[in-house]
């Protein structure tokens, strides 16, 4: 049942054998040690888990690691620049921390899609994405931070 | 300082069994706390690193273990600070103390000549070492007296500081902060199959030809029946088919509609907090009132399913997890597996947030197991969803009935409270009777036995007014569902019944809520944080339901601990009966603040999981199949329902510690009623506040009340 894969992750492409059925999830974690990608719900509904394919934000759990070749995966291991984990660190925006990586993807996508994005574009970007410490109203002001931050730059460069 | 020294410190009075100076100057402290992401860590090393003249970042923090770290139990109660920050205090004093006397003995002159900063030692500008080159001078086995002064509160310079958490740089940037990130070299998977209706036991499982890819073993024992696979994504599937050769005998639960009906028929035994006789006062009271309050099972919940790694090797067998108490964990699982304590170590590490007793120590037993069964193999073993939130213990659902009288004069002169719960406590203990494997194991009932009435159930049912004569008492009954400590425990669902109840009591005397509770109030630290927490929040005396509204509510958690005053602003949407909460005011004192920021933080999480609790969860076993199987059965708070959230810190330096790690939590619940009261003349007594119960509740109010009310 094992094939071949080749993903592209973080910029690097890597080589793997397994099941194609596979969710991409298990793929990072335990054959490429990338676990910056959390496992929550494996059900597709808590985006702890979510990744960038494409720039967009998707969710591993429920991903075939197949559908994702040839495609340009992005995990927060290889998010750059940082300046919204630098947000999240500045503003103390995490309690358990568990859920934070998956809504730092999330907000990725969100700033590079709307790099003007306002509080209610943030909430809804979220919707799908649990934290149950309550550390939200953080979170919120960090990719607030963030966005601000890349604004900044853009009117430097 | 403590007149005794505290109990943890009479136990294991060493002080290397609390710090240890390493010899590249570094300090190593072992607290028995547990990182539970309440940012214990880096206040306990603001404790430390303030008592001995360190940076920061000279501090090491090994991860608890059986191994080296002093049994404190669990870590839970907002108790940490208090315990084990005065414990390492304390040690951290004596040790500052012991390296002057040390180095004023060498160079034969008085301790007040030797100066300590920045982790070096001076004799009047003359440098001596650095802590890691004198570490040798010192007597190694000394014990801890509890007898050198702390430093002065005045001279402080981390304390009360807001310095950043240690652990938040690895977990934002997706390190290996966790314990479901760890991983063993050739690590196997493993899976426990459970039933997905509630409470079910198994009937049969036929394994005959039963193709499993990548399976290497499938234990049964009783009714306990676990896999182990080489690839996790083989292991799910291998669960996957398994359960489908599975039969189960379904288990009679209660209907939840009326579940507050079905626990008052239960046999309870009951507990007098106070002993008061308020009949005769009940008698001369010009007005009385009564109402009832209900708060249906809840779940922790936790973002993500509990884990643990257990491996076997050398007759040796380690477990890695995220319990909260990893001894009182070593002992239920040494009872429960038959093995011998010493042949048993436990590492802790970081979880998912768990607010309690959840599944972190069963799945610990399920690891365990699985992992007797392949030694040399590291096992990891993970539940899902649909095992977590239905197989770990939920806070038990509880009916409060109050019952008041008022005087002439607008004062309660007689109070009662009746309390209805179940236990609240249901952590392992070492008897091996707690752990969901070993009731299946032994084919037993699926849940533990039951721990009778103890102070959780009544916490926070008296409270700091003075209520004329009164009685409160809390009964106890025995439920049908597993439950032990969530989070505030009984101070959550007995602060919704106190706080809302005063706010009723208010309104029929026509007083402003915070006049009428400072009416009733005499500890000064009370008053004042209701006092700032009206100023902040702009507090407006209510003239007449407009949709839109302003609450209060105010408890001192265990009424020993921090004080939380809370004002909610929110609005009811007249079509949907949807409540939208748009800020929440919040007022702390919790005595001496180690750290501002952390402090806020774990208020500001108290508040939400307050709002969740309040506005949304709720545990319901007869719908959807028998059971809760993901996030669409068990409803939480979600970033469209976050409100502006102030949090604002009295500080008391001088003052001891008061723990505050659950202390938002409590008046949540009443500050949300008494604002959609103030909103819309709608007294809501049972939670959730779910769209569905305001409809429920407006078809059958009176005549009268109806009057008061807007809403369509
Ligand atoms: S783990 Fe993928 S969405 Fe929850
Ligand atoms: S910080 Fe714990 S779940 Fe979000």
């Amino acid at each position: 049942m094992t094939k071949p894969l080749e993903l592209h992750i973080n910029g690097q492409t890597r080589s793997v054998l397994s099941d194609p059925e596979t969710p991409v999830i298990y793929i990072l974690r335990n054959e490429l040690g990338l676990v910056g990608t959390k496992q929550g719900c494996s059900l597709g509904q808590c985006g702890a888990c979510t990744i960038l394919v494409e720039g967009k934000a998707e969710r591993a759990c429920t991903t075939a690691a197949e559908s994702l070749q040839g495609k340009c995966i992005t995990t927060i291991e290889g998010l750059e620049p940082s300046f919204i984990k630098d947000a999240f660190i500045v503003e103390q925006a995490a309690q358990c921390g568990y859920c934070i990586p998956g809504i730092i993807m999330t907000a990725a996508a969100l700033v590079n899609e709307n790099p003007v994005a306002s509080r209610e574009d943030i909430r809804a970007a979220l919707k799908e994405n649990l934290c149950r410490c309550g550390t939200h109203s953080r979170i919120l002001k960090a990719i607030e931070m963030a966005l601000q931050t890349k604004l900044e730059r853009q009117s430097h460069a | 300082m403590p007149e005794t020294l505290p109990a943890v410190l009479q136990t294991f009075p060493l002080l290397k069994s609390w710090l240890r100076i390493n010899a590249d100057n570094t300090l190593s402290m072992f607290p028995g706390k547990v990182e539970l992401g309440q940012g214990i860590r880096t206040a306990l090393a603001q404790i430390v690193a303030e008592e001995l003249e360190l940076p920061l970042s000279s501090i090491r923090i090994p991860e608890v273990s059986t191994e080296h770290s002093p049994d404190e139990g669990y870590t839970a109660g907002s108790a940490s600070l208090e315990q084990s920050g005065l414990a390492l205090r304390l040690a951290a004093a004596q040790l500052r103390e012991s390296l002057k006397e040390a180095a004023a003995l060498r160079y034969e002159t008085d301790t007040a000549n030797i100066q300590l900063k920045d982790g070096k030692l001076w004799q009047q500008g003359k440098l001596l070492g650095s802590y890691g080159e004198v570490k040798d001078w010192l007597e190694p086995n000394q014990t801890i007296t509890g007898r050198v002064k702390p430093k002065d509160c005045n001279s402080y310079t981390l304390i009360g500081q807001a310095k950043p958490r240690s652990d938040i740089p690895a977990k934002v940037k997706g390190e290996a902060s966790f314990l479901h990130d760890l991983q063993f070299p050739a690590m196997v998977h493993g899976r426990v199959m459970r039933p997905s209706q509630y409470g079910a036991r198994l009937k049969s499982l036929d394994t005959r030809e039963l193709e499993l890819p990548g399976l290497i073993k499938l234990e049964r024992k009783g009714n306990f029946v676990g896999i182990i696979a080489k690839e996790e994504f083989q292991a799910v599937k291998a669960l996957e088919k398994l359960a489908q050769r599975a039969t189960w005998e379904t288990n009679p639960l209660p209907n939840f509609t009326m579940l507050h009906n079905h626990l008052q028929t239960l046999a309870t035994e009951e507990l007098t907090v106070r002993e008061g006789k308020p009949e005769q006062h009940f008698k001369m009271a010009k007005t009385r009132l009564e109402a009832s309050y209900t708060l249906p099972y809840q779940a922790h919940a936790s973002v993500a399913p509990s884990c643990a790694i257990a491996l076997l090797d050398n007759e040796q067998l380690t477990v890695w997890t995220h319990s909260q108490g990893i001894y009182p964990l070593r002992r239920e699982l040494a009872k429960l597996l038959n093995w011998p304590e010493e042949k048993l170590t436990l590492i802790h590490k970081d979880g998912p947030g768990c607010y309690g007793h959840n599944g972190a120590d069963d799945v610990a037993a399920d690891a365990a197991l699985l992992a007797l069964t392949l030694p040399g193999k590291a096992v990891r073993v993970l539940w899902s969803l649909e095992q977590e939130l239905q197989n770990e213990p939920y806070t038990p659902a509880m009916l409060l009935n109050l019952k008041a009288g008022l005087d002439e004069g607008g004062k309660i002169n007689a109070w009662e409270f009746t309390g209805l719960t179940d236990s609240h406590v249901g952590r392992p203990g070492g008897q091996g009777d707690r752990l969901r494997a070993g009731w299946e194991i032994a084919n037993a009932p699926y849940k533990a036995k039951w721990s009778g009435p103890s102070e959780g159930g009544y916490r926070n049912a008296e409270t700091l007014y003075r209520l004329g004569e009164a009685r409160v008492r809390t009964r106890f009954y025995q439920g049908p569902l597993r439950v032990s400590a969530l989070r505030t425990l009984g101070a959550f669902a007995n602060t919704f019944a106190n706080e809302s109840f005063i706010d009723e009591l208010a309104y029929a005397t026509q007083t402003d809520p915070v006049a009428f509770r400072l009416n009733h109030l005499e500890d000064e630290r009370a008053k004042a944080v209701i006092r700032l927490a009206a100023k902040r929040a702009n507090w407006q005396t209510r003239t007449q339901a407009s949709g839109k509204g302003q609450g209060i509510a105010f408890a001192r958690y265990k009424n020993a601990k921090a004080y939380v005053a809370q004002v909610v602003e929110l609005s009811l949407n007249a079509e949907t009966a949807e409540i939208s909460i748009e800020l929440v005011t919040t007022v702390c004192d919790a005595g001496q603040i180690i750290n501002p920021d952390g402090l806020k933080n774990q208020l500001e999480g108290g508040t939400l999981q307050g709002i969740s609790r309040t506005l949304f969860e709720e545990i319901k076993l007869d719908w959807d199949g028998g059971g809760m199987h993901d996030w669409d059965s068990y409803s939480v708070i979600g970033f469209k329902d976050i409100p502006e959230i102030e949090t604002f810190l009295i500080s008391e330096p001088d003052s001891p510690i008061l723990g505050a790690g659950e202390a938002s939590t409590p008046p949540m619940g009443a500050a949300i009623a008494n604002a959609l009261f103030d909103a819309s003349g709608i007294r809501m007594r049972d939670l959730p506040l779910s769209p569905t119960r305001i409809r429920q509740r407006l078809a059958n109010m009176t005549d009268e009340e109806l009057v008061k009310v807007i809403l369509s």
